[in-house]
């Protein structure tokens, strides 16, 4: 069985970014899959809290007299918190419920707001603590909050790189402390505004990326137990799937094979019996004027009875007559003509009845099986396929003992086989001058086994290719002249619902030599 | 002399059967029976022979072959084909070089029939010349746009066989070969049909297909070599196709049944057919031909008789009757310039398509059609001389229709 999704492998010893690295890894249809989840948690996960920002931007304008005093450098963060928090939050709420086909559009918009939100809590903090210092330090603590604040944003929307995390886990502690240290000198509002501007981003950045971490991992665990499941029971029915297209498959390439060759016997058989129909025909004809002919001369024989009595009549007119009519040529004719008919007719009934024994459909369970009839058979049928390029030469044992198995198959199968040297013998009679082809057919008695041999003088078969003959679909004839069934059935036929053996021994430019045993003792493998 | 017969055959049964039932042609035919392609060949070495039937598949020499070889060795002889096979590549193979095609079992009736009309067929035409010219002509020349058309419509997917019947029946050598196919027994059909869409529908598009892109049945029109003054196949073509109209229209007139219809349609279309023989396989003749029609103004029949031994008209009919179309036809072909040369009087198609071509060339300038006359005797004799006037309207108004 191969899987057709690649599934993902699981260890203990595994951090978020190794599980990053292989989500990279799968295949897209499944990333999808898992950033889609992650994605949704993600909305779900954020619930309310994007609403904390604009609260506190609110709290701390109302608390702190300090701050409506410096509205008017405040005002743009202020917006900006409550703006993009509440947009963080539906967009949330969006995420949450998004599909895994429309999921791009609300995370990206969710990034956005989670942007804005983290520059105006930078941007409010900064300028918070310029209008009261304005010294270096407290613009070290401003871009640390940024950026620390950024990276936390980046890792909750999972759209970051190995250095910036950790960037963020180095620099949120230096900015938290940093901060401390620069508020401690100050009004108190101040020093607890510090505290939970820095604090709340490397809460995010910290808590909020294990959090993140421990959830990817118990995802990804998920899903990829859910996609092995997924991928054992698709696969599973594909495998079902396949296995009965394959047999249907198998079953009708098997009727078509059989079409085939029963369309191209009818063309054949048709051929065989229209010419004695017509030669019987012409002899019935020519017997129905020579009997007039006869009757003619009959009537003057009569008159010349009737005549020599009165000697009105001469026998010279009766002789001029018989010449006339050629009567030698009808009497030496009629037998002839009578006996070829017979002959014709008898052909035609043969015909005829090897067809229908051919093509008798045979039960579900094996019976016996005359070998040698169903050889002789097949022969009949397939008269018109290998009349004109080969003899046969039949060696039958004829004490053969009957065999167990699928009548039609097996003729099936010795069909394909006759059918193909004689077109290999054609083949090499097309190629070499004067070449006589020959069909050698022979039945044999041993132990266990019946030994079927079918071998032509035709044009062989490639060393390298002899591996592949019985691969369906391997054929060296011409697109629409064969389906390549032909041997892969014989090989189906004999080694799967036989339980018997099936050796090829060819070589080019000499011929080709088909060995067929079939078990006497009913012990296959029923298919 | 006794016409000679040569079949052949591997089954031995076979030709004896044909030998008795043949029997009854004794005093007509001298009959040769030949078990192979081989000994056929060297019986036709000593002596000529006017007809070869031959059975397709035997081993050694098949019969596609012998008749290749027969008709570049005599190609006077009439070459029938005589098989039970139904196999359409093998039938494809003997295309070119069988004249007509015969399935077996064939009633020994219909064998004399057709081997008799094979025969009478060389009256038609005395000069072996043309006889080997029209015996070795696989197709004729036709009219480039419609073989383009033709042929992109087979290349297509979705193609109704109608449509490509349409196409073939405005052509007289598309419509000349595709009649062969049926009206002999080629595809397994052999019978009366002269209406081209209906023999396409028999044919079917896939053997259609294979016919005209593999087998090439038809031949694309090559204007250099039928250089020949202002000699166009356009001009003939479209003569062709408003004779074939106007025949069609007088029979009409007369009342005809359908099958007379369709004959007259079709005789109309191809009663020409000749000329394009003699240009396509004499164009130096056809040239000095067409320099005497221009020098002197003779009766131009008068000018095929002497330079070709044969006018137009019995050599397309030569190459009908060759082909096995229908008898009506090759009368009509035949004799469409001179119709009191037909065994009988009375309305016919050959009758239709002689007013049909007289009154549509009566104004011709064009070098591919001459004026020629009307045989008021023929039609006097026929009792439709009195309908002249109203054909004569007729014509008025269709060309109206035309222009």
């Amino acid at each position: 069985m191969t899987t057709m999704v690649q599934s993902v492998a699981l260890h203990d010893e595994r951090n978020w970014f190794q599980l990053h690295d292989e989500l990279n890894h799968l295949p897209d249809a499944q990333q999808r899959l898992v950033q889609g989840r992650i994605a949704r948690d993600m909305g779900q996960r954020s619930g309310v809290a994007p609403l904390g920002y604009p609260a506190v931007a609110i709290l701390l304008i109302m608390v702190s007299a300090d701050i409506r005093e410096h509205m008017d450098w405040l005002w743009l963060p202020s917006l900006g918190l409550i703006f993009a928090g509440f947009g963080e939050f539906l967009m949330g709420r969006r995420l949450a419920v998004s599909e895994d086909a429309a999921i791009d559009h609300p995370k990206r918009r969710y990034q956005i707001f989670s942007l804005i939100n983290a520059l105006s809590w930078g941007m409010y903090v900064g300028l918070i603590i310029l209008t009261h210092e304005g010294d270096p330090l407290s613009m070290l603590v401003f871009l640390c909050t940024v950026a620390a604040t950024s990276i936390a944003v980046g890792t909750q929307t999972q759209e970051k790189s190995h250095w910036l995390f950790y960037l963020a886990l180095m620099w949120t502690p230096i900015a938290a402390s940093t901060a401390f240290v620069a508020g401690i000198h100050k009004e108190p509002e101040v020093l607890l505004f510090s505290i939970l501007a820095v604090s709340f981003p490397v809460l995010v950045g910290t808590q909020g990326l294990r959090l993140v971490a421990e959830y990817l991992e118990a995802q990804l665990d998920r899903s990829a137990l859910e996609c092995r499941t997924q991928d054992l029971e698709e696969a599973l029915i594909k495998q079902q799937l396949a296995e009965k297209a394959r047999n249907a498959m198998e079953v009708q390439l098997r009727q078509a094979q059989k079409l085939e060759s029963i369309g191209q016997l009818a063309a054949g058989i048709a051929h065989e019996i229209n010419t004695p129909v017509q030669f019987v025909g012409d002899n019935n004809r020519f017997l129905q004027e020579a009997f007039q002919d006869i009757e003619t001369l009959r009537k003057a024989e009569r008159g010349l009875f009737e005549g020599a009595v009165d000697g009105r009549v001469s026998v010279q007119q009766v002789r001029e007559l018989e010449e006339e009519i050629d009567l030698e040529y009808l009497l030496e004719e009629i037998p002839k003509s009578l006996s070829q008919s017979q002959e014709g007719l008898s052909r035609i009934a043969n015909i005829v009845s090897a067809m229908k024994e051919f093509s008798h459909p045979g039960g579900r369970e094996k019976e016996l099986v005359d070998i040698n009839r169903a050889l002789e058979t097949t022969l009949e049928v397939s008269r018109n396929e290998w009349k004109y390029v080969a003899e046969i030469e039949c060696q039958l044992e004829a004490s053969l003992p009957m065999v167990p198995g699928y009548a039609q198959e097996l003729n099936q199968v010795f069909l394909n086989m006759i059918v193909n040297a004689a077109h290999a013998i054609k083949e090499r009679c097309e190629s070499e001058e004067g070449a006589r082809g020959l069909i050698k057919i022979s039945t044999q008695t041993q132990p266990r086994f019946v030994v079927v041999s079918i071998e032509d003088n035709g044009t062989g078969i490639p060393q390298e290719l002899v591996s592949k003959i019985f691969d369906p679909f391997f054929t060296t004839k011409v697109v629409g002249k064969g389906s390549g069934q032909g041997l892969a059935i014989a090989y189906s036929v004999i080694v799967d619902k036989h339980a018997g053996k099936i050796a090829v021994d060819s070589r080019p430019c000499e011929g080709t030599l088909f060995t067929l045993q079939l078990p006497l003792a009913n012990n296959s493998k029923d298919v | 002399m006794k016409s000679r017969i040569l079949f052949v055959d591997d089954e031995q049964s076979l030709l004896d059967g044909l030998k008795r039932s043949l029997r009854s042609q004794r005093n007509e035919w001298d009959m040769h029976f030949a078990p192979s392609g081989e000994e056929a060949l060297k019986l036709t070495q000593g002596d000529r022979f006017d007809v070869v039937v031959s059975d397709m598949r035997m081993p050694g020499m098949s019969g596609a072959e012998l008749l290749e070889q027969l008709s570049a060795l005599h190609p006077e002889m009439v070459r029938i084909i005589l098989s039970g096979h139904s196999d359409e590549a093998m039938i494809l193979k003997a295309i070119p070089y069988a004249h007509q095609f015969l399935s077996k079992p064939c009633d020994a009736d219909v064998i004399k029939q057709v081997i008799n009309r094979s025969l009478r067929l060389k009256s038609l035409v005395g000069d072996v010349r043309l006889q080997t010219l029209v015996s070795q002509i696989k197709a004729l020349p036709t009219l480039p746009s419609l073989y383009v058309e033709l042929t992109e419509l087979l290349k297509s997917d979705q193609v109704t066989v109608q449509k490509i019947g349409e196409v073939i029946s405005r052509d007289p050598a598309m419509v000349t070969k595709i009649l062969q196919m049926v009206n002999s027994a080629f595809f397994g059909v052999g019978r009366h049909i002269s209406n081209p869409v209906q023999a396409a529908t028999m044919l079917g598009t896939e053997t259609l297909r294979s016919l005209v892109l593999s087998a090439g049945i038809f031949l694309q029109f090559d204007d250099k070599k039928l250089n020949i003054g202002n000699f166009s196949l356009e001009a003939l073509h479209k003569h062709s196709l408003y004779v074939s109209l106007l025949a069609k229209g007088i029979a009409e007139s007369m009342g005809a049944d359908k099958q007379t219809l369709e004959d007259c349609l079709l005789a109309g279309l191809l009663h020409d057919i000749g000329k394009l023989i003699l240009a396509q396989g004499m164009p130096e003749e056809y040239k000095q031909f067409y320099q005497e029609v221009q020098d002197c103004k003779a009766e131009m029949v008068a000018i095929e008789r002497k330079i070709f031994h044969a006018d137009h008209g019995r050599v397309g009919a030569y190459l009908l009757g060759l082909w096995a179309l229908p008898e009506s036809l090759v009368e009509a072909v035949a004799y469409h310039h001179d119709p009191q040369s037909a065994e009988h009087v009375g309305f016919s198609p050959l009758l239709a398509v002689h007013v049909a071509d007289v009154l549509a060339s009566s104004k011709s300038t064009d070098a591919a059609v001459q004026p020629a006359g009307l045989d008021m005797a023929y039609l006097e004799a026929s009792g439709v001389s009195n309908r002249l006037d109203e054909w004569r309207a007729l014509h008025v108004k269709l060309m109206e229709g035309v222009e």
